[in-house]
Parts: structure tokens; C-alpha cells; sequence
């Protein structure tokens, strides 16, 4: 383990460049591409020409340490932060340039580490608004003639939705009143709500327990396998990463450290120590596990 | 170059002040997270006391102006800390922001029951000799009031500067502007540090004051107001820190906005009048808009700041479906239904008059709940766009012989549209800066724009007549009142089904969470456009109103019409005290606007204790952010479950309540029972009898009140009030007012009811609040929404 | 380099925890620090659930457990950043709940919280004097900086720069300095090692362990387990905000593999 650490501080240049090229892709059915995407606050570089990409169907793991740049990198592909430097594909269309919520409506839902609600309201009134305003069909003037409220085909898939997560029990509870595990399933379903074709989750099974996390990763299992959302996963939790993706990204200090199949990844040197640490060893039997 | 000099000279003392009360600001802002609007009054009462002192009392002017600045006005501060602003460091920001608002209204009415209410003339200098020159160059001279200024204000600066930069304190100073977290973790009195800042700030404030009093002729609180708003611009020039450019800030506003620019235009010449006054806030305004740096919050500078717990959560309001029907189809209506019947047929005209009032501020205080309510928004410059609406009727009805109902709708787009305009830096202003830009505009738009012959009219004011359609004559009062209340109830109905739409819905989703509504496909922008363009538009339909109410919309120039900047400012804190969050909030908050200065009349008190009590009222918002009201009903909601439990609670609540409520009333009845009929009417008639009284009194005395021996003078008099009395009961028909007593023991029962219900009616609380609109609140406005603003 | 860090450990271990067993051997009745039946939270979310823990005088305890936990709250209570809603913390025996975050400073409780500890805006100079002038009064304080200096001449260098542009390590470096120079009665090291470069992460662990052989108690929260259970005596395991085990670091190793793999 020692003679790892060293390896791996003098590792971490050079591996970053053949990142970057990284990406034996079918062109076809990619969905999401990130090229060379920068971001600095004030003298710091969050993000240095990340390039990632997600096609359709496919789960995607995107780790790396605490303060590696994963958050920033979430709000750089749904236009909550500008990126200063690099072009976001979507589905073939340039979105660079494109507000939030228009991204949203194009079928990029996420989720947040620190929990993002909508305050004082129930999950059902969480999921009518998503409904509602992925439909795009509110406007003022209905509203006024008292025409604005949740029809019954948006309750229809409201419910839906709340079934697909098994929030049934806690659909007209206030979110406040809610576990920090329920609220993360939640956020997931506002983000279903949008019938995303891709899911930025950041953290899902940061709070959960073991067996949240389970059902969680049965949860995503479930929607991937019966409406082909991609899936781009950021995690701490390698035992759900390992359980749940096919390909790896590692980011760290803001560089995307190296990228491929899990157990190609996992199995990197350089990846142990930058990442693990000296405790990669401690990993070894959940690999052999999944 | 002489003449640069010459601007220099000129505009260099005013520079000064400017930069003393924006250092206050900057000191208290940054050490204890207060924007403390409150300055204003602050320096307000020192320059009382100095004037008080030294010119009323003739104490040396050295003494008075030493014990305003260095005693007076640093206790003040302190005081404020203590008592108030300490307790709310945890509150969102916005809290904070209305408590300073509502002491920047109370504090000068309360230092004028000392003081005096009477004009102020000529306040004195600290300058031993003020109008002695002294020769700079042999054209460029300068006053010794001017130098005096000067003097102590750059003294000040310098020790200022010495203090932060090579004290222990000053250091302290700096590092709890970054986080005070990590200055408690140091081992630092983080709590002990702010005091300090404040009394100095209070100092500073103090010093401002006093020299500040001699540059205008009479010693007004609106001055001081005024000289906070610019100081404001200063302090933003200086982002909110740097201590010589808030100076740099203060010589600029001074020197290039009230001197260079108006010198190259030339004094005389109509731009310049438009540009001069206009300055400070235009600089404000671009600033908070373009400069980004100073919207950077406290949150990102400071890496403990998620040590703070975010506020409670609600109490989720339970409500009892049966009883929510009873409210919404029988005792709502049937309020209104009693309302109407008072107001149309039993009470006097005075009071339709009083009434509508009411309702056509209740038109401007709903534009309030839309934008403050819904979204969260803080904007005080709500009356200058129920100006826009007012204005434009008068303009459209006098020029062109518009109906003045269209005219009102006009006015009304008129002002959607500037809200609109608002809307654009809001986009990227939240909070305080928003509330602090908005009223840079609308000091910017009474400054330049309400002097205007297009806008204010020729002589400061613009008639209104009000509409004739529908072959009725809206002149009359009666009609009128139906005529508002009406339009009211139709926007008050506009107002719930916007809010059980998607737009409210939305709104609502954006101050949960602006980031995670954006990434649910909702367009932020859009909707903070609808919002206040929504919101304003409602504001132009109560100004036009409110207008045609009066028959004269006037821009004021003392500061006292309606539609001024600073009514803007009372209105926000009515209505966010009251409650912003329901249309209840905003009828209550217009009707005890309107009602509350008879209810001191009647109680004896002067007329300032309204805004004294509404000043305070903003403190209570400090404990109950969601409004009072709001307040009230959940607390009866948790008091009727506890009640529930707990029959023996519930019995001994209720006596209490009882014996309360008879404790007021009996000792009123028995009082009036006791008194003769002839000294009723003082307590009566509020304003009308001592009309009628007038007329009677010239009737007697043949138009000549001097003629008449002094002896005869008290048996004349109580011949004229029983003569007006007879003339009213006679003119209106109504009895009423000979059983004052009884209608002031009702009066107070009411008021007792309302206050102790909770006790008395249990759970059937909910059915004894016919004023909820329709019941189908949202559960849980909290803390943080304000936060999210 | 590598081999340094690792015979350091090997060296320090035994040694420190011979120094524990023989505190508590003296004194077992009272530990430096007594954490009683703590539960805390923010709003509605509660993080801790009746946590318990000793700290002995001159050891070295870690608080383990996956990400969100509630480590970094217990860091806080003790430090007096968050207000428990129930339970008891005893320094010396004497009850310290609820006291301000700054009286708790002056008993000698010092916390170095994670992320970026320094004051940016203030210079070098400044930083330490604000700790030195509050802990150790205006006149130790000249003396204080120049010890400051003779340990981390690169700090003595920077003196007149803004601690803000100072690199991450060497804002580590001074966030230290101002314990190694007045050592407290315990440093409570949160996440040190957060977002640094492994080379750095070495060096803040070497002085650590000097600041441990100083006497100081260090009560560690870090995301580099086996880095934290070399440096520490004693261990607390935490999981959902609940001590899940606690005791010797040799005993504590077993369940470490039980906690790691659902959490870094």
C-alpha cells in the first residue's frame, strides 16, 4: 500500500491526457457527449477539459474523491453554472448555450447532494408541478379563469410516478416531514416526473441505508429496463456503483483521471491510490460480490 | 481648473457625511449581517437632540453636540442591538431588512413626542461661528460650518482606518466580516465584537446627524431618509467593504453628481433638474445591477456557514374539511353580507368614506401578496407603481376626456408594464438588494419624474374624476364603494386561482428551490416577469382607485402623498406583518391603516402612535415570519388540539378568556352609562361632529368668534355641540352614536374576541375567522422561503 | 517518501498507546472529554442519536464512518458549533453543554474544520495573531508568531500575503501552526486531509503526529480511514448518526471492513 501512494501522486499527470481520448463509442446512439469542458472559480479550476460521454440505455458511474469537481461538473451539463471552456451535446444538438429548464424539458432530469426542494409542498403537489410544467401548458390567462389547477391526466401520472417509487404511504405528506432516505426518492421521482431519456443523479444513497441504497439500485433497474433511461451516477458508494454501472469515469481535482468498464477501472493503480487511497484492498470482496 | 476646485469645495463636506453614515451601514452589515436601514432615523435623533439641546435649551453647542454624538446616538445603536437585532441574527435576511424598515419609521415619530411635531427651523451648527469664510484661492471660499465638517469627518476617517488596520478590535472587525464562526472558534466573543461595531456605528451615524443638521434649513426626518438612501449608494460604490472607496463613493455622488454634472448642463436648464436629484439613486441602481461582485453573499464567503440550522419547520395547519365548508359558503358570505349592510345602510357617510378608503388600499396592499406572498420577492416600490396607475387616469381623463374606467385599465397596463421593467434586474437581484433597488427607483421616479407636468401635473397634483358608466353615477359615494369593492373581490379572486395555478404553483416551486424548479422545466425568468408585472398591475388598479377616491392624485413633494417612496416603505411592513402570505393579510392590514388613526383619536392618543405601533409591529415579524396572522390561526390551530386533549385546559382557557374580555368591556359601559348625553359626542363623532360642531359655533357667533366674551364662551359651546348633535342625528338618521358607550363595549368585545377566540370556541376557531378567503391554504410558509427571496 | 510515512506509524502506535493505557490507568474516572448520550440535528433532520464517547487525555481518537453520518456534527457539538438537543459534554468533568463556541475555545478545545479553515481576506500575520492575541493575550502574542515562524518558515516567508492565496496545503499549514505553537487541551482535526494532493495529506499527518507527541488530545475525523486508525488510540465507528462500536484502535480494525465498502 505505501509503495501505491507514491506511485500515485506522481501518477495523476500524465494519465489525465489518455483520458481524454478515451471512448470506444458507437456515434450512433450517443446521448449525452461533454468535449473538453472547463470551469474556474476565481483563480481555482474546478473542471479542466472534461470530456464524457453517455449513450442511450446505459448506466454511467462518475466518482472521485470529495471537492473533485463531480457537482460542478452536474450543474456545468444542465446549464445551472456556465462552463467557461466546451461543448455539451445532447442527443446531437449543441445545449451549451441552452437555459436550465429548457435542458430539463429536452429530458435531462436530476437529482441534488444537498436536497433541492420545493419547501412546503407534498410529494404529490411536487410531482403535479413537474407534470405540469414539463407539458409546458400553464399560462396566466387559464389561471385566472380558475382553469390552472392539476387535471385529472396529471393526477393519472402523478400517480404513476408515485407508484413506480413506492411513495404511495407518503404522497400528501409535506416533504419536510419526510426521512432524509424518503426525500432522496423524492427528488428521483420529480426527476422521473420529466420522463428524462437521461438521469443525472448526484449522491442518491448518500443518508440511505443499506438496504435504501438496495432498493434504490432496484428502483434505477427497474426504469432503466423498462423506459431505457440512461443513467450518468455519481457516487461514493462503490458497492452501488460496482452493483449498478457498466462504465467508469474517475475525476479528480477537476481532471478526469481515467475512464472504462468498472473492473478495468477498478483495477488501476493509479485509480486505487488517487482515489481509494490505501484502503483499495477493503473493495476487493464486494467485487467479487457483483 | 478654478472651477473644478470650486465643485470640489462645494461638494467635498456633503461627500464626507455621505460617507460617514455609509461607513455605519457597511459596519454593522458586514459585522453583524444587519443592513440596518434604521440609520436614517438614527442620525435623525441625534440631530434632535443636538437641536433640542442647543437651540431650544441653549445649552453650549459643544455640550449638546457631544452628548447626541457621543452619548445619545451610540446608545441608541447599542440599544437596537440588544434588544432587537441580536435576537435575530438567525433570521433570514429579509426579516432583518423589514424590522430596520420598520424602525426607520417609528424612530423619528417617537423622538417627535419629545421633540415636538412643530417645523423645525434653522437648525443650529457645531461651528462656533458657521458663516465665516474662509479664502481657499481668491475666488474659492469655504464656510466654517463646511470646514468644521470636514474637518471631523476626515479625522474620523483616518482614526477609522488606524482602527482596523492596527488594532486588535479592527482586526476582529475584519475577520468576523468573513466568518464569525470561525472567530468564535479563535476564541473570540464574536457577540462582544458586533456590539462594539454597533455602538461605533452608532457614533458614526450620531456624527452624520449633527452635521448634516445645518445644510438644511429646517431639521426633517425625510431629509435624513434621504441622506440614508445616498449613503446606500455610496456604500454599494464601495462594494460593501472597502472603506476608501465607500469615501470615494460619497465624493462622487457629492462632487460629480451635485456639482460637475449640473455645473457643465448649467443649473438652470430642465436636464438638469431631472439629473441632479436623480444621481445617487442611478448610480445605486447600476451598480447593484452591474456590478457582480457585490451580490457575492455572506453564504459563499464564509465556509461555516452551514453551522446554522435552517429554521423549523411548520406546523402542518390541520383543517377540518366540515368546518373549511361551513366557513367558505356560510360564514364568509355572511360576513361580507353584515359588511355591506353597515357600510350601505346603518353607518354614517363618514364611514363609507372611511371604508372605501380602506378597500382601495386593500386593491394596492394585494399587489403586495402577489409579488411578496408568492414569490417572495421584497420590492418597495409598490406605491409609486399604484402612482403610475393614478397618475395616468388623472392625465388620460384631463388631457383627452378618457372614461376613467378605461383609464384605470390603462394605468394599470401602464404600471404592469414598468413592473415589468423592475423585473429585468431582478432576474439577477434577490433580497435586500432587490428591496434596496427598488427603492432607488422609486425615489428615482418621484425625483424625476413626479415633477413632471405629464406626469404630476402643473401644480404638483392631478384631478381625478371618477367614472360614470353603466347609467350609474360612480360619484357618489355608496356606488363608489361598490364600485371598489367589487373590483376587490374580483382580484382577490384573480389573486387565488393565480396562486392554485400554475403560475402560483410554480412560484412557489421557485422559492422552495429556483435551481431544482429550473431543473424541473420550469423558466425561472419568465415567471419572476409574470410575477411582477402581475403584481404591479394590480398595484396601478388600487393607485388609480385610491385616486379617484381622493378626486386628486398629488406627487407631494413634502413627502406626504400617498404615492411616495416612503408609503411604499409602511405598506411592505403592514402588509409582510401582518401576513403576506393570504388576501386576509392584506384587507386587515388596509383597514387598520385606514381605521387605526380613529381608534386613536378615540383612545386619546396622538395621531403618531399609528406609525409608532406599525414600526413595532415589524419587530414582532422577527418572531412570527409568516405574519401574524398567519401566527394567530396556529396558534389556535395547536391551542383547539391541546383543548381537545385536554378538557380541563380547555375550561379553565375559556374562563380566563371570559373574565378578560369583561374586564375590558364592563368598566367602558359602565363609564359611558354614567356620563351625561352631552359629553358623548367627544367620544362619537371622531371627525364629523367637531365639523358639525364648527358650523354650529360660526352660527352663533354670527362669523365673528372673537366677538364673543370669554365668559359666555363654555355655555355657547355646549349649546353648539348639542345643536350639532341634533343637526346630525337629523341629517343622517342615525341614533347610533347616543349609545356611544354601548357601541365602544361592542367595539372592544370584538376586539376581545378576536384576540382570545382560540380559547373560547375550540376547534370551531377556524369557523369564527370569516375573513380567511375560501380556506385552502397551503401548508407551511416557513423561514427559509424568506430566505430564498 | 512512502516508506517515511509508513515507519512513522509503525513507530508512533505502540508508543501512544502506551501513553493512553497509562493515562487511563492513572485517571480512568475522569477522561479529558466525555461526549453523554448526545443527540443533535439540523431543523428537521437529526444527525446524531445518542452518541457516546470518551476522549482520554494524550490520545488520539477517530470518528469513522460512511459519507453524511454524522462525523463531521459530532466534530461541531464538541467544539460547541452545534447545540445538542440532548446529552452532556464534560471537559475535565465539568459540564461544557451549551456553552458559547468561543468559551469552549478558551478551555482549550481547538477545531480545525474541514474545508478552508483560514481567514482569506486577512494576511498571514494576522491569522495567527487573532488566535495568539485571544488565547494567549497581546503580549505573549510577538513571541508566539516568531515560534510560529521557526516551525514553518514557508509561513514566515508569506507573512505579508493574504492567507486566500495562499495554496491549499499551506493554508493547512497555518491552520496548524496556530495549534502547534499553543498547544490546546484538544484539536479537533476535521476532514484535514479534504480535497489535498497525497504528498500534502503525508505532511499534515506528520504534523499531527508531532502536535500528538506534545500531549495533545486529538479527537480526528477523516475520510483516509487507515491513515486515521495509524495515527489514532482509539476509534468510534459511526453509522445513521448512531455509535455503532467504539474502543481500541487493534479492536476496532475488524468491523472497519464492515462499514468501509457502503462508504468512503
Amino acid at each position: 500500500m505505501s509503495t501505491g501512494e507514491g506511485a500515485g501522486a506522481a501518477g495523476t499527470g500524465p494519465m489525465e491526457s489518455g483520458a481524454a481520448g478515451t471512448g470506444p463509442v458507437d456515434t450512433g446512439s450517443v446521448l449525452l457527449h461533454a468535449t473538453d469542458v472547463g470551469k474556474r472559480f476565481g483563480g481555482i479550476a474546478a473542471l479542466t477539459d472534461v470530456n464524457l460521454v453517455v449513450n442511450t440505455h446505459e448506466v454511467v458511474g462518475l466518482v472521485g474523491p470529495n471537492g473533485a469537481g463531480k457537482t460542478t461538473f452536474f450543474n456545468c451539463l444542465l446549464g445551472i453554472l456556465r462552463p467557461d471552456s466546451g461543448i455539451v451535446t445532447f442527443r446531437g444538438i449543441d445545449i451549451s448555450r441552452m437555459p436550465t429548464h429548457k435542458r430539463a424539458r429536452m429530458g435531462i432530469g436530476r437529482t441534488f447532494q444537498r436536497l433541492e426542494l420545493f419547501t412546503g409542498m407534498t410529494v404529490r403537489e411536487h410531482l403535479l408541478v413537474t407534470e405540469r410544467s414539463r407539458r409546458g401548458t400553464g399560462s396566466l390567462w387559464k389561471d385566472l379563469l380558475n382553469q390552472g389547477g392539476p387535471t385529472d391526466d396529471e393526477h393519472a401520472a402523478a400517480q404513476e410516478t408515485i407508484d413506480l417509487v413506492g411513495l404511495g404511504a407518503e404522497a400528501d405528506k409535506p416533504v419536510e416531514s419526510l426521512s432524509l432516505g424518503r426525500n432522496r426518492i423524492v427528488e428521483l421521482a420529480r426527476a422521473l416526473q420529466l420522463r428524462p431519456s437521461l438521469l443525472l443523479l448526484d449522491e442518491p444513497s448518500s443518508g440511505l441505508d443499506r438496504k435504501e441504497t438496495h432498493a434504490l439500485v432496484d428502483v434505477l433497474h427497474g426504469i432503466q429496463q423498462s423506459q431505457g433511461t440512461a443513467v450518468l451516477l455519481v457516487e461514493h458508494d462503490l458497492e452501488m456503483v460496482v452493483r449498478a454501472v457498466s462504465r467508469l469515469y474517475v475525476l479528480d481535482l477537476g481532471r478526469l483521471l481515467t475512464s472504462g468498464p468498472v473492473e478495468e477501472v477498478m483495477a488501476d493503480p493509479n485509480v486505487r491510490e488517487a482515489y481509494l487511497g490505501s484502503m483499495a484492498e477493503t473493495l476487493s470482496p464486494t467485487r467479487g460480490d457483483s | 481648473m478654478e472651477d473644478l476646485l470650486v465643485y470640489i469645495v462645494r461638494g467635498f463636506p456633503a461627500g464626507c457625511v455621505y460617507g460617514l453614515v455609509a461607513m455605519a451601514i457597511v459596519l454593522t452589515y458586514k459585522t453583524s449581517g444587519v443592513f440596518n436601514l434604521a440609520f436614517g432615523a438614527q442620525a435623525y435623533v441625534a440631530a434632535a437632540v443636538f437641536y433640542k439641546l442647543g437651540k431650544e435649551h441653549d445649552w453650549p453647542i459643544g455640550v449638546a453636540a457631544a452628548l447626541a454624538v457621543l452619548v445619545v446616538s451610540p446608545l441608541l445603536a447599542l440599544g437596537l442591538e440588544y434588544f432587537i437585532f441580536r435576537h435575530m441574527r438567525t433570521q433570514p435576511l429579509v426579516v432583518k431588512l423589514v424590522a430596520a424598515l420598520g424602525l426607520l419609521t417609528a424612530l423619528p415619530e417617537i423622538t417627535k413626542l419629545w421633540f415636538g411635531k412643530e417645523i423645525k427651523n434653522l437648525p443650529p451648527s457645531v461651528a462656533p461661528s458657521p458663516d465665516r469664510l474662509y479664502k481657499i484661492t481668491d475666488r474659492v471660499t469655504i464656510t466654517q460650518d463646511r470646514l468644521v465638517t470636514v474637518i471631523a469627518s476626515l479625522l474620523v476617517f483616518a482614526a477609522l482606518t488606524a482602527l482596523f488596520r492596527y488594532t486588535v478590535l479592527g482586526l476582529r472587525m475584519r475577520a468576523i466580516t468573513e466568518s464569525p464562526r470561525m472567530v468564535e472558534l479563535a476564541g473570540v466573543n464574536a457577540n462582544m465584537v458586533s456590539r462594539v461595531a454597533w455602538t461605533l456605528s452608532g457614533f458614526l451615524a450620531g456624527l452624520a446627524g449633527v452635521l448634516f443638521a445645518h445644510t438644511e434649513p429646517q431639521l426633517r426626518p425625510d431629509n435624513y431618509t434621504g441622506l440614508l438612501i445616498v449613503s446606500i449608494a455610496a456604500a454599494a460604490f464601495g462594494l460593501f467593504k472597502s472603506i476608501p472607496r465607500t469615501l470615494a463613493g460619497g465624493m462622487i455622488i457629492a462632487i460629480v453628481g451635485g456639482q460637475m454634472i449640473p455645473g457643465w448642463l448649467g443649473v438652470e436648464r430642465t436636464i438638469t433638474s431631472y439629473i441632479r436629484p436623480s444621481f445617487p439613486f442611478l448610480m445605486l441602481f447600476a451598480i447593484l445591477v452591474f456590478v457582480p461582485g457585490i451580490r457575492q453573499s455572506r453564504e459563499t464567503t464564509d465556509p461555516l456557514a452551514g453551522v446554522d440550522p435552517p429554521p423549523p419547520a411548520l406546523a402542518a395547519s390541520y383543517r377540518d374539511a366540515q368546518l373549511d365548508r361551513l366557513t367558505r359558503k356560510i360564514l364568509f358570505p355572511a360576513f361580507i353580507a353584515a359588511v355591506l349592510y353597515l357600510v350601505l345602510f346603518l353607518l354614517p357617510g363618514l364611514w363609507v368614506s372611511r371604508v372605501t378608503e380602506g378597500v382601495c388600499l386593500a386593491v394596492i396592499f394585494l399587489s403586495i401578496t402577489v409579488l411578496t406572498g408568492l414569490s417572495g420577492q421584497l420590492s418597495l416600490a409598490q406605491s409609486v407603481f399604484a402612482g403610475a396607475g393614478a397618475f395616468t387616469v388623472g392625465q388620460l381623463s384631463e388631457r383627452y376626456g378618457w372614461n376613467p374606467l378605461i383609464g384605470l385599465l390603462f394605468g394599470a397596463l401602464i404600471a404592469a408594464a414598468a413592473g415589468a421593467l423592475v423585473a429585468l434586474p431582478a432576474m439577477r437581484l434577490g433580497g435586500l438588494y432587490l428591496a434596496v433597488a427598488t427603492f432607488a427607483l422609486a425615489l428615482l421616479a418621484q425625483n424625476a419624474l413626479y415633477g413632471r407636468d405629464w406626469v404630476g401635473g402643473f401644480a404638483g397634483q392631478v384631478d381625478i374624476p371618477r367614472p360614470k358608466a353603466f347609467g350609474i353615477d360612480f360619484g357618489e359615494d355608496k356606488p363608489f364603494f361598490v364600485l371598489c369593492a367589487v373590483i376587490l373581490t374580483l382580484l382577490s379572486y384573480a389573486v387565488i386561482f393565480v396562486r392554485r395555478g400554475s403560475t402560483g404553483r410554480f412560484l412557489f416551486a421557485m422559492r422552495g428551490s429556483e435551481t431544482a424548479a429550473a431543473a424541473s422545466a420550469i423558466n425561472p425568468v419568465k415567471y419572476k416577469l409574470i410575477v411582477f408585472a402581475f403584481s404591479s398591475f394590480i398595484a396601478g388598479v388600487g393607485g388609480a382607485l385610491l385616486g379617484m377616491y381622493q378626486g386628486v392624485a398629488s406627487t407631494g413633494f413634502e413627502g406626504q402623498s400617498i404615492f411616495s417612496p416612503f408609503y411604499g416603505l409602511v405598506f411592505v411592513v403592514l402588509v409582510v406583518t401582518l401576513g403576506v402570505r393570504t388576501i386576509q393579510g392584506a384587507i386587515v392590514a388596509a383597514m387598520s391603516f385606514v381605521l387605526f388613526p380613529l381608534l386613536l383619536e378615540w383612545l386619546k392618543l396622538p395621531i403618531e402612535f399609528s406609525l409608532i405601533l406599525f414600526g413595532f409591529g415589524a419587530i414582532t415579524f422577527a418572531r412570527h415570519p409568516e405574519g401574524i396572522m398567519e401566527a394567530n390561526t396556529r396558534k389556535s390551530v395547536l391551542r383547539a388540539a391541546e383543548n381537545k386533549a385536554n378538557p380541563r385546559l380547555a375550561r379553565k382557557r375559556r374562563l380566563i378568556a371570559w373574565a378578560m374580555m369583561c374586564a375590558i368591556a364592563v368598566p367602558v359601559l359602565v363609564r359611558s352609562a354614567t356620563r351625561d348625553a352631552g359629553a358623548t359626542e367627544l367620544n362619537v363623532g371622531f371627525t364629523v361632529l367637531p365639523i358639525e360642531c364648527g358650523t354650529a359655533w360660526e352660527a352663533y357667533t354670527d362669523f365673528d368668534p372673537e366677538g364673543v366674551d370669554a365668559a359666555q364662551r363654555p355655555a355657547l359651546h355646549s349649546a353648539c355641540k348639542t345643536e350639532a348633535r341634533k343637526h346630525f342625528t337629523h341629517t343622517s338618521g342615525i341614533k347610533l352614536w347616543d349609545y356611544g358607550g354601548a357601541w365602544k363595549a361592542l367595539f372592544l368585545f370584538l376586539f376581545g374576541f378576536l384576540r382570545f377566540s382560540p380559547s373560547l370556541i375550540d376547534g370551531r376557531r377556524q369557523g369564527g375567522r370569516p375573513s380567511d378567503e375560501s380556506g385552502e391554504q397551503v401548508p407551511g410558509p416557513t423561514d427559509r422561503e424568506e430566505v430564498s427571496v | 517518501m512512502a516508506t517515511a510515512t509508513g515507519s512513522g506509524t509503525t513507530v508512533s502506535s505502540p508508543e501512544a498507546g502506551a501513553t493512553a493505557g497509562a493515562g487511563a490507568g492513572v485517571r480512568a474516572t475522569t477522561p479529558l472529554l466525555a461526549v453523554e448520550h448526545i443527540d443533535a440535528g439540523y431543523g428537521p433532520f437529526r444527525s446524531l442519536f445518542d452518541v457516546s464517547f470518551t476522549i482520554e487525555e494524550g490520545a488520539a481518537t477517530a470518528i469513522l464512518g460512511p459519507n453524511g453520518c454524522g462525523k463531521t456534527t459530532t466534530a461541531r457539538v464538541v467544539t460547541g458549533l452545534v447545540k445538542p438537543t440532548a446529552g452532556r459534554l464534560l471537559l475535565d468533568g465539568v459540564d461544557i453543554t451549551g456553552l458559547p463556541a468561543w468559551r469552549i475555545a478558551r478551555a482549550g478545545i481547538i477545531h480545525a474544520p474541514e474545508g478552508r479553515s483560514v481567514f482569506a481576506s486577512l494576511t498571514v500575520e494576522e491569522n495567527l495573531a487573532l488566535t495568539f492575541v485571544a488565547q494567549l493575550g497581546k503580549k505573549e502574542s510577538p513571541r508566539a508568531l516568531q515560534r510560529a515562524y521557526e516551525l514553518f518558515p514557508r509561513l514566515g516567508e508569506r507573512r505579508k500575503q493574504q492567507a486566500g492565496t495562499l495554496s491549499g496545503g499551506e493554508q493547512r499549514m497555518l491552520s496548524l501552526a496556530r495549534v502547534m505553537v499553543n498547544p490546546p487541551r484538544l484539536l479537533v482535526a476535521d476532514e484535514l486531509s479534504l480535497g489535498l494532493a497525497p504528498i500534502i495529506v503525508d505532511e499534515v499527518f506528520q504534523t499531527l503526529e508531532t502536535v500528538k507527541s506534545t500531549g495533545t488530545s486529538i479527537l480526528i475525523v477523516e475520510q483516509h480511514v487507515q491513515r486515521a486508525l495509524a495515527l489514532a488510540d482509539h476509534a468510534v465507528l459511526i453509522s445513521k448518526g448512531s455509535v455503532v462500536a467504539s474502543g481500541p484502535v487493534e479492536e476496532i480494525r475488524a468491523h472497519v471492513d464492515e462499514i468501509i465498502p457502503s462508504g468512503l
